[in-house]
């Protein structure tokens, strides 16, 4: 097991695409990071140089005190499962565990018994025999986590190892994952475009947008307290609404204005508050706006019920606003309402959108 | 629904008319070398041999020139085979996966020297060959059927590696395998089926050279099978038309063989122009 | 740069080396020589040769017999190509539909590209044969000709018999090309067009025809190149008889340089040959990007 230091970590393509621009990051020993951004936000391209698989334009990647970015995957002692699992077609479930092993000479009795221990974790004994494509899409995928897992590692990687499964699949390897990575505590690092894994796995994420790193948090902290409208935007389902506003001194008090709803800040929120332009963008979760029937801004354009909540949209001028509610709130499609947000649940930005202006909420 | 089955059984008819047409000329062919001689002089003649004899055959193993030519064909195309598909490999595999300066241009003039005519490289070819002491050898054959066979093999191999996911190397070397050890280990296995029928294609192409094995061989225990049998039509006053055919049949034997075996890959070997046309 | 890439780059160019020798020793070389050879002049006594200039292109501009066989290259290549497309793209649609034993017709119909030349010019020169042919017998027996045709020995018969022995032995390129294009156009296109209400007919032409028109582009242009260079078939068949009939550029070049021993004169052929086949060369990468510009 080991650390990771990216330093000023820098790709650029032979087709002058810049890639990733600049990252430098400590991953402690034994962490579980999530790497989570949108497809071309460099974040494949960050697990690729740290396999070796590209090499930096600049910078440097270290395992511990190591420093490896010259060396090749080979010599790197890491293990990754491919989006694609890229087992070897031409070898049996058993030949392709073996294969790692080998190439790293350990032999006899100690090969067979990682084996036999990594397959019986995995609950793919029975499958050791068959060839890749006789496995289906989830025997393969454990497969591909089986022939990283069977040997000793420094890092783990995984590129967005769980998006070709389907959904009911997917949720129960997430879980699976994150019980394998207690048992065993390797260090992580884990890419996705998907925030629902980003946000229930790791221990900590790094978000990226366009090659430029955005945010590194827990996901506690990068759902509570995004950095700015992207993350903001990125992380949570559905999407945080927002609203362009104004901060309003009145009678002692800072208001938060917005077209439709206003709310006055608490002092402890205020003290959070960094000095800026009056303009902001407001920023408020859908589970965090409440709905009134009556009289208001607000026309409601569709609910989707389902089951155990609902979902409302709402027009707002030419904007659309989500809002969680009950399972049976009384709404109904051309319905007029009025807006309720909570006070310590809004977030502000400055008005581009580029920097967060408040403490967590 | 009747109308439909008799549409289908119509169509079905019309199309096999038209293949068995088409086949026809190879009919005749098997036909004909089945004829004793003075069967095929016959007015009008036989669509099928009256007299089924292999006595063609048996006069072609003993009599005439045939064997010598078949083993020297055979002994051309392994060699030009083995020689053009080992270089081919490795050379597709540089340039599907490796960027480096010229890479561009390379592929472009592998195409280019692909389709470029036999009779332009002709001449100065059969000079090299005559200085490097090769003229009336089988190796002064296989040196010249690179200049062919080559292009092609790299072209066709080429498509076959592209399609080969390199997720899969990237895993053996995450797994601790070198470059080069994951293109023995991952890629040949891979590519095993288009290595195998490159291979073929590039011994029919061979098999059936014509041009060059005429011009650089002019002594008779070096020729290859298509000039040799084509002297046997050319030396005799009288043409032994069933002999001939008999030589064709034995002939196109291989060429059938390898022919069943690609069928499945055809259309790639076709597509990226099979065989030199 | 780093390290690693320029070891990577390295290893490329250390796999590709055995391919550039080759390349470089058995086919750029050669065709250089040939540049150099048409601009002299060799004896045929001494074989001695002098420096001539462009004299050799000078005296080919200026002589029938290349006037000729560059005629006789287009007729052949044209006439070839365009019976090769009608019956390879007619017999496409006919394999491409549910026929009972479709794929030993298919067998069938493509095997003759892959036959050696030298077998399909002895089975046609054995059924164009003037007196026990099958083919002269046939004709006669259903009263389309009078009298037994020499077939070979007179022209235009020698050029439309080849053209025929060529569409014969190179159609079957178009039908697995085409019949490879027809297999990948999506089902659903036809459904959608018939839920439309489009006619069979409707669909061919809205459909089928230009889903095709990239792979025929290609198909023609790749035919023509190889029919224009085609020495073979037309030298077993005619020997570019009768009278220079059918005598093409290929045949042009080898007559020149290997039967009169004018060496510079044939170069200088085969050279006139490459830059005509530059011209398609062009046309080709041309389309080819084309095509994979816009995805097909």
């Amino acid at each position: 097991m080991a650390s990771v230091t990216l330093q000023a970590l820098r790709k650029r393509f032979l087709d002058g695409t810049l890639a990733l621009n600049d990252l430098s990051l400590q991953i402690a020993d034994q962490e579980f990071v999530t790497f989570l951004g949108p497809s071309g936000c460099g974040k494949t391209t960050t697990l690729r140089m740290i396999a070796g698989l590209d090499n930096p334009t600049d910078g440097q990647i270290l395992f511990g005190a190591r420093r490896v970015d010259q060396l090749t995957p080979a010599a790197r002692n890491i293990a990754m499962v491919f989006q694609s699992y890229a087992l070897y077609p031409h070898m049996t479930v058993r030949r392709n565990l073996e294969y790692p092993l080998r190439k790293r000479g350990v032999t006899g009795k100690e090969r067979d018994e990682r084996i036999a221990r990594t397959a019986a974790l995995l609950k793919i004994e029975p499958l050791l025999d068959r060839l890749p494509r006789q496995l289906s899409g989830g025997q393969q995928q454990r497969v591909a986590l089986g022939r990283a897992m069977v040997r000793d590692c420094d890092v783990f990687l995984l590129d967005e190892p769980l998006s070709n499964l389907d959904a009911e699949l997917r949720a129960h390897m997430r879980a699976e994952l994150v019980q394998l990575y207690r048992r065993f505590g390797h260090t992580m690092i884990y890419v996705t475009h998907d925030q629902a894994e980003a946000m229930t796995m790791s221990t900590r994420m790094v978000v990226l947008r366009g090659g430029e790193l955005q945010q590194v948090g827990t996901p506690d902290e990068v759902y509570h307290a995004p950095a700015n409208r992207f993350v903001a935007g990125f992380v949570g389902s559905p999407a945080m609404n927002f609203l362009p506003g104004d901060l309003v001194e009145e009678a002692g008090v800072l208001q938060v204005r917005t077209q439709p709803f206003k709310v006055s800040l608490s002092d402890q929120r205020r003290a959070e508050l960094a000095k800026g332009a009056p303009s902001v963008l407001v920023g408020i979760r859908p589970e965090d706006l409440r709905l009134e029937p009556g009289d208001g801004p607000g026309r409601v354009v569709l609910v989707e019920r389902l089951g155990h909540e609902s979902i409302v949209w709402v027009g707002l001028g030419d904007q659309r606003l989500c809002c969680r509610a009950a399972a049976q709130a009384p709404l109904a499609a051309d319905q007029s309402v009025r807006f309720l947000a909570d006070a310590n649940r809004v977030h502000i930005f400055d008005a581009e959108g580029m920097r967060r202006l408040i403490g967590r909420c | 629904m009747i109308r439909q089955r008799i549409g289908l059984a119509l169509y079905n008819l019309a199309v096999w008319v038209v293949v068995l047409a088409i086949a026809f000329p190879l009919f005749w062919m098997l036909s004909t070398a089945l004829k004793p001689n003075d069967e095929t002089f016959a007015l009008p003649p036989t669509l099928l041999p009256v007299h089924p004899t292999l006595e063609q055959f048996q006069r072609l193993l003993t009599e005439t020139p045939f064997t010598t030519f078949f083993v020297n064909s055979v002994i051309v195309g392994l060699c030009t085979t083995v020689l053009v598909v080992s270089v081919a490999v490795l050379g597709a595999y540089g340039l599907v996966r490796f960027r480096f300066p010229g890479r561009e241009l390379i592929a472009h003039l592998v195409l280019f020297t692909y389709l470029l005519p036999a009779v332009l490289l002709l001449l100065p070819l059969y000079l090299i060959i005559s200085r490097l002491g090769l003229a009336n050898s089988l190796a002064g054959l296989v040196i010249a059927y690179t200049t062919f066979a080559l292009p092609f093999a790299l072209w066709l191999l080429r498509s076959f590696i592209v399609a080969i996911p390199i997720d899969m190397e990237e895993a053996a070397m995450v797994d601790g395998a070198s470059r080069m050890r994951a293109f023995v280990e991952v890629v040949i296995p891979q590519a095993l089926p288009g290595i195998i029928s490159t291979s073929l294609f590039t011994f029919i192409m061979s098999w059936n050279e014509y041009l060059y094995a005429m011009v650089f061989i002019n002594v008779d225990t070096s020729k290859t099978l298509p000039p040799g049998v084509l002297t046997m039509l050319n030396q005799n006053q009288n043409v032994e038309w069933a002999l001939l055919m008999a030589a064709s049949v034995l002939m196109s034997v291989p060429v059938l063989v390898g022919f069943s075996f690609l069928q499945s890959h055809l259309t790639r070997g076709f597509g990226s122009g099979a065989v030199k046309g | 740069m780093a390290r690693g890439m320029r070891r990577d780059q390295l290893t490329g160019l250390l796999l590709v080396a055995p391919t550039l020798l080759f390349f470089a020793v058995l086919i750029l070389y050669p065709l250089g020589q040939s540049l150099v050879l048409s601009l002299h002049r060799t004896s045929t006594l001494t074989l001695q040769s002098r420096f001539v200039g462009l004299d050799n292109f000078r005296v080919l501009l200026a002589d029938p017999e290349f006037t000729q066989a560059f005629i006789n290259t287009v007729i052949w290549t044209a006439g070839a190509v365009v019976l090769q497309l009608v019956c390879g793209i007619g017999m496409a649609l006919l394999l491409h539909g549910s026929l009972v034993g479709r794929s030993l017709a298919r067998g069938i119909v493509l095997f003759p590209y892959l036959l050696p030349t030298a077998v399909a010019v002895l089975v046609w020169r054995w059924l164009f044969n003037d007196l026990y042919g099958y083919l002269n017998y046939a004709l006669l027996a259903a009263g389309l000709i009078t009298h037994p045709l020499a077939w070979l020995s007179h022209m235009p018969d020698a050029m439309i018999s080849v053209i025929l022995v060529g569409a014969w032995k190179f159609f079957p390129f178009v039908v697995i090309a085409v019949l490879a294009r027809l297999q990948s156009i999506p089902d659903a296109l036809y459904e959608a067009a018939r839920v439309d209400g489009a006619s069979r007919f409707a669909q061919f032409r809205d459909i089928t025809l230009p889903q095709l028109a990239g792979v025929l582009s290609i198909v023609v242009l790749l035919r023509a190149i190889w029919d224009f260079k085609e020495f073979d078939l037309i030298y077993l068949m005619t020997g570019g008889g009768p009278a220079n009939g059918t005598e093409t550029l290929p045949i042009l070049v080898y007559r020149e340089a290997f039967q009169m021993l004018k060496f510079g004169r044939g170069a200088a052929v085969s050279v006139a040959m490459l830059l005509f086949m530059l011209l398609f060369f062009l046309v080709y990468f041309r389309v080819n990007r084309h095509l994979e510009a816009t995805g097909r």
